[in-house]
């Protein structure tokens, strides 16, 4: 994806896990497409992470295991634990 | 709403699309890893909300706003997204201020000819009141 894009992930679906927060009050329309657009970005990152352990192993197959081996290996991912 | 956020994901088909497009040709992905990326997908947004709800509280705002979004990816340590989605809002604010410039024009013509000719633009800050196709802004959250 380009970083021009426009999101993909429908906004209303993203707003209601906005929403889902007990302390948010308010959220502006830009800042549910910011969110919108850094999840993709965030989709996109730990898919290529994750995958450089299936090519470890070998396997055109992306498995759930690749998945936890990134999370567990890349601190930024801490947050998943 | 009896939904815990853990039940709120997000469509399968496009996080899949995203998922497709980030990796070679040929290379597929397990339903469970599939699963699993969604659900950290909307693990990431509950994170990075609550992160950027502490910039406008600490901003004494009540509204979130896309600069404490901005600010929630820096604190994450994503860094390396801000740039894209910096980008990405400069071509969502054009294309809110198309709209926005489109639905006056329809306005205009509704109106009687007798109208001004020579209005200049409009400098208001009205994007509060932007629509989307979709839903409004700012809907108050009734927790």
């Amino acid at each position: 994806t380009g970083p021009a894009r426009l999101a993909r992930l429908p906004l209303a679906r993203v707003k209601a896990l906005v929403k889902a927060d007990p302390d948010v009050t308010l959220a502006s329309q830009e800042a549910v497409f910011v969110l919108a657009r850094a999840t993709e970005l965030f989709v996109e990152t730990i898919a290529k992470d994750a995958y450089v352990y299936a090519q470890q192993g070998k396997r055109k197959t992306l498995q759930r295991k690749d998945l936890d081996n990134a999370i567990e290996a890349i601190d930024e991912f801490a947050f998943l634990e | 709403m009896a939904e815990r956020p853990e039940d709120l994901n997000l469509p399968n088909a496009v996080i899949t699309r995203i998922i497709k497009e980030a990796l070679p040709d040929g290379v597929n992905i397990s339903k469970e890893a599939r699963s699993a990326i969604s659900r950290a997908a909307s693990v990431f947004v509950l994170y990075a909300t609550s992160c950027a709800n502490n910039f406008a509280m600490k901003g004494k705002r009540k509204t979130l706003n896309a600069g404490d979004v901005l600010s929630a990816m820096e604190e994450m340590e994503f860094q390396r997204f801000l740039a894209p989605l910096k980008e990405s809002l400069e071509v969502y604010r054009r294309e809110q201020k198309g709209k926005k410039e489109a639905r006056k024009d329809k306005d205009k013509k509704a109106d009687s000819e007798e109208q001004d000719k020579s209005r200049e633009e409009d400098n208001d800050d009205d994007d509060e009141r932007m629509e989307e196709e979709e839903q409004n802004d700012e809907e108050e959250v009734d927790n």
